[in-house]
C-alpha cells in the first residue's frame, strides 16, 4: 500500500530520512524501531504529507502523493500519536463525529459506528460524551485509536501509542491491539523505540538510525543475522528483569 | 440583545442626523469665554430666526481650525493674535483685519469685525510673591531662574506661545504644562509661581494676581472676532445681521463680568449669555442629574460598542492571517503597535480631516486602538496551539476551513476574549476624550468640571466611566465562561 522511494528530507544540514526505500504490503503490520531522532516519526509524518521529501517520492496504492489530493488520501489512514491527540475542547464523542460529521453521516450512523469500536476497544459507551481531561490516560488512547478507525480506512499508523501510559495499562492495551490488529485485517505501521513492544506486534521489524535504515526483517532476522554491530547493540540495549536467584 | 439594539438606535440615529437639514453649527473651544461668546452669536442668531446647533466645549484651537476648514462647523470665536501668529503662515503678528480678511478668504473663511474686546495672553503670578521679588515686568523673571512656571499646553505649544516668548525675553525657566483652570488652583496652592493667563479671566481679582507687563511687546493683539464658512454665509444670508449685530458690541468689562459670572458664581453660560443680550432664554427644564447621565451612557456605549464591532470585524481576521503567515504576521503586528503609540488626544484630532467632528471621528480613534489588543492575542491563541493538535487536525483529513472552525478557533477562543475584553476597557477609558470633538458622553462633564473646578461634575463623568469600565470586564468575563468550552475549563481548574 505505502512506497517510499528513494526519500529524503532535509532539515537545514541534518537529514532526517536519508535516500530511503521501503514498501508496506497492504494488510501487513510492520514495525518501525530506533531510538529517538533516528527519523522513525518522520517517516510515518512522511506517509500523511505533514512532511513532503526535498528528493525521491511517496506512493499511495501505486499514486504520488501531491498536495492537492493528500486531504482525502489523510482520511484512508488513521492515526494515533502519543497521548491520543485528543481536542481537548470536545467531549469523547464529538472527537470521535468531527470527521463523519463534515462527510455528512447522520447522528445515528455515526453512533452505531462509535458503538461498535467501543466494544472493540473495550471503552465503557457512557464515558463517550466525558471530555479528554476527565479520562485516564488509557482510555484517552482508546478514543484516539476509535477516531482513528471511525472511517474503517484500509491503513493505521501508530507513533508511540503507549509512550504516555503506565505499565500496567500499556500491557493491557498491547494485548488488545494484537487482538485488534488480528481481526481487522489492516496495513498497520507502528513507530515505537520498544524492541519487545515491535517484536510482539508486528511480524516484520525496521531499525532506524540516522536517517536511514540498518535493517529490515523479522525478530530472529535481527538477533541471528544482525547487519551490523549497531542492531546488535540496540537489541541488547532493552532492559530485562534480573534474573531471579535461589 | 438590548446593547446590540442600543449601539443600532444610536447608528440610526447619527445616520438621521446627518441626513436632516443642517442648521448652523457653532463652535466653541473648551474653555468659558469661548463657549459664552458661541452662546451669545446662537442666541442673537436666533433672533434672526436661525436655527442653530452649539457644539460646545470642541478641544483647543487646533480642533476647531480643522473643524472649520473641514466643514463640520460653520463659525467659532477665534483672537486675532491666534489668527497672524498661529493658524495663518507669511503674515505679520500685527497685521490689520483687512489683510487677515484676505488671506482667510484664499481659504473660504470669512472674519467678522472684532467684537469690541481683547483677551490677550499674559503672565502672570500671586500678587505677594510678586510684591516680594518686585517682579512687575516679564523681563523681570530673567534673573528668578528658581520661579515655577506652570503653563497651559496650548500655550506651551503654540508659536504666539512659550517657545517665542522665551526667545523674546531669554526666560530661563523650564515650565511645566497644565490644564489652564488648574493652574489657577495649582498657583493658589502655592505650587507653581507663574501661570499664562488670559487678560478677561475672571480669576485675576479672585486670586489676587499680578498681571506681568509685556515690556518687549512681545504679544499682538487678540482681538475678539468670529470665524466663519463664506459657503455658510452664502446658504444662510441672514448670518449677517447676526454678525453687525454683535460688531462691537462687548467691552472688556463686560466680558470679564461675564467669565466671572459663569466660573466664580455657577451660572450656566448660556443663561449669562441671555442676561447680556437682554433676552429671555427659553430655559431647558433642568435636565435631571439621572437623564443626563443616562444620555451620556447611551452616548459612552455607543462609541465603545461601535468602534469594537468594528474592530472586531477587521482585527480578528487580521490575527488569523498573521497566525497563518508568519512575514505578513510581523508587518501586521508591528502596523497595529505603531498605531498604539499615538498619543490618544493626538489621534483623535487626526481623524477630523476625515470624519469631520462628533462620533464619527471618535469611534475611528477609538476603533485604531482596538485593534491591536484583539489582533495580538488572536494571534497569540492561535500560534499557541499544540502543534500536537493542529497537526491531529490536519491528519484527519479535515481542510483548513473545518480545522479553522472547529479546532484552532475554539482553542484560541479564551485568548482572543481576553484581547476583546482588554480592547473594550481601554475604549471605555479612551472614550472620555470623545468630548474634545464633540462626541459626547463621560468626558462630557468631565471636561466641563474641568473647566469650571466643579469637582462634582468630574465625578458626574468619571464615576460612571470607571462603573462602565468593571461592568464591562464582569461582562466580558461572564461571557468568556460561557463561550468557553467545559473541556478546557477542566484543563484550566487541573
Amino acid at each position: 500500500m505505502f512506497v517510499l522511494d528513494q526519500v529524503t528530507l532535509r532539515y537545514g544540514a541534518r537529514a532526517a530520512i536519508d535516500g530511503v526505500s521501503v514498501a508496506f504490503a497492504n494488510g501487513t503490520v510492520s514495525a518501525i524501531i530506533g531510538s529517538s531522532g533516528s527519523g522513525k516519526s518522520t517517516l510515518l509524518r512522511l506517509l500523511l504529507g505533514l512532511e513532503w521529501p526535498q528528493a525521491g517520492e511517496v506512493r499511495i496504492d501505486d499514486v504520488a502523493l501531491r498536495r492537492d489530493t493528500v486531504l482525502a488520501l489523510r482520511r484512508r489512514i488513521g492515526y494515533v500519536i502519543q497521548d491520543g491527540g485528543l481536542f481537548p475542547h470536545l467531549s469523547a464523542r464529538d472527537n470521535l463525529a468531527l470527521l463523519p460529521r463534515w462527510l455528512g453521516w447522520n447522528a445515528a450512523r455515526i453512533d452505531a459506528r462509535a458503538q461498535e469500536l467501543s466494544a472493540l476497544t473495550h471503552f465503557p459507551l457512557d464515558a463517550l460524551a466525558r471530555f479528554p481531561a476527565e479520562l485516564s490516560g488509557g482510555q484517552r488512547q482508546r478514543v484516539a485509536l476509535m477516531r482513528a478507525l471511525m472511517l474503517d480506512p484500509p491503513a493505521l499508523l501508530l507513533d508511540e501509542p503507549f509512550g504516555a501510559l503506565d505499565p500496567i495499562v500499556r500491557h493491557e492495551l498491547q494485548d488488545e491491539l494484537a487482538t485488534i490488529f488480528a481481526a481487522l485485517d489492516k496495513t498497520v505501521i507502528l513507530v515505537t523505540h520498544d524492541v519487545a513492544e515491535a517484536a510482539f506486534l508486528a511480524p516484520r521489524l525496521i531499525l532506524m538510525r540516522d536517517g536511514r535504515i540498518v535493517q529490515d526483517g523479522s525478530l530472529e532476522d535481527l538477533r541471528e543475522r544482525p547487519a551490523d554491530a549497531f542492531v546488535s547493540d540496540f537489541l541488547d540495549a532493552q532492559r530485562r528483569l534480573p534474573e531471579r536467584s535461589l | 440583545m438590548n446593547a446590540r439594539r442600543a449601539v443600532l438606535a444610536l447608528v440610526l440615529l447619527f445616520a438621521g442626523a446627518a441626513a436632516q437639514a443642517a442648521p448652523l453649527r457653532v463652535g466653541s473651544k473648551n474653555f468659558t469665554e469661548s463657549i459664552v461668546l458661541a452662546d451669545i452669536v446662537s442666541l442673537e442668531a436666533q433672533r434672526h430666526a436661525l436655527t442653530i446647533e452649539h457644539r460646545k466645549a470642541l478641544g483647543g484651537t487646533r480642533i476647531l481650525w480643522r473643524a472649520l476648514q473641514e466643514g463640520s462647523i460653520d463659525l467659532y470665536p477665534e483672537y486675532s493674535g491666534t489668527l497672524t501668529r498661529e493658524l495663518l503662515r507669511g503674515i505679520k503678528a500685527d497685521a490689520d483685519l483687512a489683510t487677515i480678511r484676505a488671506a482667510l478668504q484664499v481659504q473660504g473663511i470669512g472674519v467678522s469685525e472684532p467684537l469690541g474686546f481683547e483677551d490677550s495672553y499674559a503672565l502672570g503670578m500671586r500678587e505677594d510673591i510678586a510684591a516680594r521679588d518686585a517682579i512687575t515686568t516679564i523681563s523681570d523673571l530673567r534673573v528668578h531662574a528658581q520661579l515655577r512656571f506652570g503653563l497651559s499646553s496650548e500655550f506651551l505649544d503654540r508659536d504666539d506661545g512659550w517657545p517665542g516668548l522665551q526667545r523674546a525675553y531669554a526666560l530661563p525657566q523650564s515650565p511645566r504644562g497644565m490644564d489652564h483652570d488648574l493652574a489657577y488652583r495649582a498657583l493658589a496652592d502655592d505650587a507653581i509661581d507663574v501661570i499664562d493667563l488670559y487678560t478677561t479671566d475672571a480669576e485675576i481679582p479672585y486670586y489676587r494676581l499680578r498681571v506681568l507687563t509685556d515690556d518687549r511687546h512681545y504679544f499682538p493683539a487678540y482681538r475678539a472676532v468670529l470665524l466663519f464658512r463664506l459657503q455658510a454665509l452664502r446658504d444662510t444670508p441672514a448670518l449677517q445681521s447676526t454678525l453687525d449685530a454683535l460688531a462691537g458690541r462687548i467691552d472688556v468689562a463686560a466680558m470679564r463680568a461675564m467669565n466671572a459670572e459663569v466660573k466664580l458664581q455657577r451660572h450656566p453660560e448660556r443663561a449669562v449669555a441671555a442676561t447680556f443680550l437682554g433676552v429671555t432664554e427659553t430655559t431647558t427644564a433642568g435636565d435631571s442629574r439621572v437623564r443626563r447621565i443616562a444620555q451620556r451612557t447611551l452616548e459612552h456605549l455607543g462609541l465603545v460598542g461601535v468602534s469594537l464591532i468594528l474592530a472586531i470585524a477587521l482585527a480578528l481576521p487580521l490575527g488569523i492571517l498573521a497566525a497563518r503567515r508568519r512575514r505578513l504576521g510581523q508587518v501586521v503586528l508591528a502596523t497595529s503597535g505603531i498605531l498604539q503609540t499615538v498619543p490618544s488626544l493626538a489621534m483623535f484630532v487626526f481623524m477630523i480631516p476625515l470624519f469631520g467632528i462628533g462620533a464619527a471621528p471618535a469611534i475611528a480613534a477609538l476603533f485604531l486602538y482596538s485593534l491591536l489588543p484583539i489582533v495580538r492575542n488572536t494571534h497569540a491563541g492561535l500560534v499557541g496551539i499544540a502543534p500536537e493538535l493542529r497537526e491531529s487536525a490536519a491528519a484527519l483529513g479535515l481542510p483548513l476551513r473545518e480545522r479553522l472552525y472547529r479546532i484552532e478557533l475554539p482553542l484560541a477562543l479564551r485568548s482572543i476574549l481576553a484581547g476583546i475584553k482588554t480592547a473594550a476597557v481601554i475604549d471605555v477609558g479612551t472614550a472620555t476624550l470623545g468630548a474634545l470633538i464633540g462626541a459626547g458622553g463621560y468626558g462630557q462633564p468631565i471636561i466641563t468640571g474641568i473647566r469650571l473646578d466643579d469637582i462634582g461634575l468630574i465625578l458626574e463623568g468619571a464615576i460612571p466611566a470607571a462603573l462602565l469600565a468593571l461592568l464591562v470586564q464582569g461582562v466580558f468575563e461572564l461571557i468568556e465562561y460561557r463561550l468557553t468550552p467545559r473541556g478546557l475549563r477542566l484543563i484550566a481548574r487541573e
